[in-house]
């Protein structure tokens, strides 16, 4: 019995050694992934032809900076919190060129990985230094450089906060880079090995809608739509309460003219214009092909990729509807006398739909039959009403919510049986 | 003196014990997942570390098998204490009851070989494998292609989990049990002696002390979590839509039948794999739409009844329609182009913030 007492002690203390080696085992090999070959360590500059090969010497040479620095990954927890030194990413790229505004630099890892940066992420104005700080390549994490430090050499932001979040990387990062299950850390890249600048629209990408009439569909980017007539003009608009809202130059192409790559519209459709969050607004024919009284309203009716010359993500709200009226204002008069009642959202900001996502051309859908107004008096055109009405109780649904289609998040509400 | 056979035979206060400790350990288990999830956030791991915890689920077989010492004893609580994790909503469904099977099944074989010995060598040994069982039931059940190497460590720190929670732990237990005379009247006769010696009033020494701490802990630890974390599921086709929103509700399944749609989607986890199929469901964006957050708003956490739970930036769910909610074993989130770890069973709350 002693003697079996003592055999078990005896497994209970290897148990628990073995089980304390496991455990670090485990930490230490997440995430399980050969380990790059540290020895050499340099990095690859390309600009086209022009290549550099950059060793950890000649890094150290290069104007360093340091500084406290920590990511979020996409639990949001926060991760390697250190001292980083490193150089600027935008020093190093002008030993082989010039970075231009409209120019994109992809760091690539050894294991394939890769991410793009853009030219505000390498020259942050004030708003971006205040979200993401500095972008350097670090070559040392709490003094220990690749040779010891098995992440390096990386990418790391020093936001001067010293953590770098899911949100800043959000606010920094084209939607098109920044797909879900992205995070903060998705950006920091770890084991760098080429860097290279490509001379490309910068914004391609950024701008992706979806238009559709039945099977028809077609994906517009933004290098499309700037090959698609595209006009320029000052507006504003009132919001509920009867505020101007967001006056300057909207750059964008007409609605007709992007319904007419897939189809062609009749007097009696409607085209239904869908948000990243649901939002969704209909206009008629006479909206997008205004006779001379819903011009002199109205104006064009634009789907507008940039104001005030910038495009998204620099402008969140795009790209967006915007109407072009020749005085330069569309107010909730305007807005309410070109729009049905039971498509008029209150307010000429509210058919102003921003973030949009889809495009669909509706045949028959016009003119929309009589309905119960649904009152939205007090809600704030910031709450992004969604297609469901406020006065919709689930256990008595009697709303019709159809034609989900893939991707698409829009949702046909029939008033009728409201 | 009884015969051999009728002294094999299983008495009421036997089947009573089997049934108490199978159920316990069964209701048990989610608060044992749970820390599992608890000890991967504070290592920093993915997933895996939890299976260091993986000897408390078999605790409850090795503590009625050496309590009775009797053919049966470990396999029917292996199995009891499985169908129990099943019906409180285990989120592995039937294949725990298979798992939990299993696990008597093995500690029965050891426990058999050795005539049923009170012995601390064999619960370890028997405990460990057990324990590890459940490593190379799951991977042959959903076989996620990790690497050999990593299926081996778990393999080892389930086994090394076995020894510590089922074995020593298993082992103190009994024993302080036995001091307190509830079972003793139940052994073999054979056993009856042992059972005695082992009753008999000492003072606490480091060994019993132990057992006193280590159930003192798993009780207070569980109580937290009943009274904190869980969270019982009393709709299982619905829940919570809450946080900074305009319009808190209770979401109900059913209600919103009617904006289903059907994803193809591929779950790649850590350890499980599940090749693309499609899903039926309703898209968070319509479930999120109804509730109207709030323009502040920047995440969404989806949490589960067992307390697991995972964050989401607010702009990427709004912005993808194929992430949904389906019925399956519950409510059930299938997050299209997102890891496994976002797949939640079971869920019971939506919380934006």
């Amino acid at each position: 019995m002693q003697q079996n007492m003592k055999t078990g002690l005896a497994l209970l203390a290897s148990a628990l050694v073995i089980a304390a080696g496991a455990l670090v085992a485990l930490r230490l090999m997440a995430p399980l992934s050969p380990n790059p070959s540290l020895d050499n360590v340099n990095v690859l500059v390309i600009d086209g032809s022009t290549r550099i090969n950059l060793t950890l010497s000649q890094l150290v040479q290069m104007n360093p900076i340091k500084g406290n620095a920590s990511y979020q990954n996409q639990l949001g927890n926060w991760r390697d919190y250190g001292t980083y030194e490193g150089v600027r990413l935008s020093t190093i790229l002008e030993t082989v060129g010039t970075v231009s505004a409209y120019d994109v630099v992809r760091v690539n890892a050894t294991d394939a990985y890769s991410q793009l940066y853009s030219y505000d992420n390498l020259y942050p104005n004030a708003t971006f230094q205040a979200i993401q700080g500095d972008l350097i390549l670090a070559y040392a994490y709490n003094g220990s450089t690749p040779t010891d430090w098995e992440s390096g050499p990386r990418i790391a932001f020093l936001p001067s906060d010293e953590g770098y979040s899911n949100d800043d990387a959000n606010q920094t990062t084209p939607s098109a880079w920044y797909p879900p299950g992205s995070s903060g850390g998705s950006r920091w890249v770890y084991w760098v090995a080429t860097i290279e600048l490509l001379h490309v629209h910068p914004l391609e990408g950024s701008v992706n809608v979806f238009v559709m009439d039945g099977a028809t569909q077609t994906n517009l980017t933004l290098p499309q739509l700037l090959q698609m007539n595209p006009i320029e003009a000052n507006a504003r608009f009132q919001n509920q309460a009867g505020n101007w809202r967001n006056y300057g130059t909207y750059e964008g192409v007409r609605l007709s003219t992007i319904i007419e790559t897939v189809g062609t519209m009749g007097a009696d459709d409607a085209v239904r214009v869908n948000a990243t969050d649901a939002y969704s607004q209909l206009y008629s024919y006479d909206n997008l092909y205004p006779n001379a009284t819903f011009y002199a309203l109205q104006g064009d009716l634009i789907l507008a990729y940039a104001y005030n010359g910038s495009a998204p993500p620099t402008w969140p709200d795009g790209p967006r509807i915007v109407f072009l009226p020749p005085d330069e204002s569309y107010n909730n008069t305007d807005a309410s006398q070109t729009t049905p009642p039971a498509w008029f959202p209150y307010s000429a900001s509210g058919r102003c739909v921003r973030n949009v996502v889809t495009i669909e051309l509706l045949h028959g859908m016009y003119p929309p039959a009589p309905t119960r107004s649904v009152p939205i008096a007090n809600e704030p055109r910031d709450s992004r009403r969604s297609l469901i009405p406020s006065h919709f109780s689930p256990p008595k649904a009697d709303l019709v919510l159809s034609e989900w289609r893939g991707r698409l998040d829009a949702v046909t509400l029939d008033a009728e049986r409201v | 003196m009884n015969s051999p056979i009728a002294e094999y035979h299983l008495q009421t206060r036997d089947l009573v014990t089997i049934s108490v400790l199978g159920a316990l350990g069964g209701a048990l288990s989610t608060f044992v997942g749970y820390l599992g999830q608890l000890l991967n956030t504070v290592l920093g791991t993915p997933f895996g570390a939890g299976q260091f915890l993986s000897g408390l689920h078999v605790f409850w077989i090795v503590l009625a098998t050496g309590l009775l010492r009797k053919p049966g004893v470990a396999s029917a609580t292996g199995l009891l204490k499985g169908v129990v994790e099943f019906f409180t909503g285990s989120t592995h469904g039937l294949v725990v009851v298979a798992v939990s099977l299993i696990q008597g099944l093995i500690v029965e074989a050891g426990s058999y070989s050795f005539r049923y010995r009170d012995s601390l060598p064999l619960y370890c040994i028997v405990g460990g494998f057990a324990s590890a069982s459940n490593v190379v039931v799951f991977q042959l059940l959903y076989f996620s292609g990790a690497p050999i190497l990593l299926l081996l460590l778990l393999v080892v720190l389930a086994f090394s989990s076995g020894i510590i929670f089922s074995g020593y732990f298993g082992k103190v237990t009994i024993d302080l049990i036995l001091s307190t005379n509830i079972v003793r009247g139940s052994r073999l006769p054979r056993f009856a002696a042992e059972a005695q010696s082992a009753s008999r009033p000492r003072r606490l020494d480091p060994y019993r002390i132990s057992a006193v701490i280590f159930l003192s802990v798993l009780a207070f630890g569980a109580g937290l979590y009943a009274v904190f974390i869980w969270r019982p599921v009393l709709d299982p086709f619905g829940c919570e839509v809450t946080g900074a929103v305009s319009r808190p509700y209770h979401f109900n399944y059913s209600a919103f039948a009617s904006a289903q749609v059907t994803v193809e989607a591929e779950l790649i986890g850590s350890v499980t794999y599940v090749p693309p199929r499609n899903y039926t469901g309703v898209p968070l964006t319509v479930v999120l739409a109804y509730a109207s957050p709030t323009s502040g708003a920047t995440t969404l956490r989806v949490l589960a009844s067992d307390g697991y739970s995972v964050l989401f930036p607010l702009s990427d769910v709004l912005a993808n329609p194929e992430i949904i909610l389906v019925i399956e074993n519950g409510l059930r989130l299938v997050a299209k182009n997102w890891s496994g770890a976002y797949w939640v069973e079971k869920v019971t709350t939506l919380v934006i913030s």
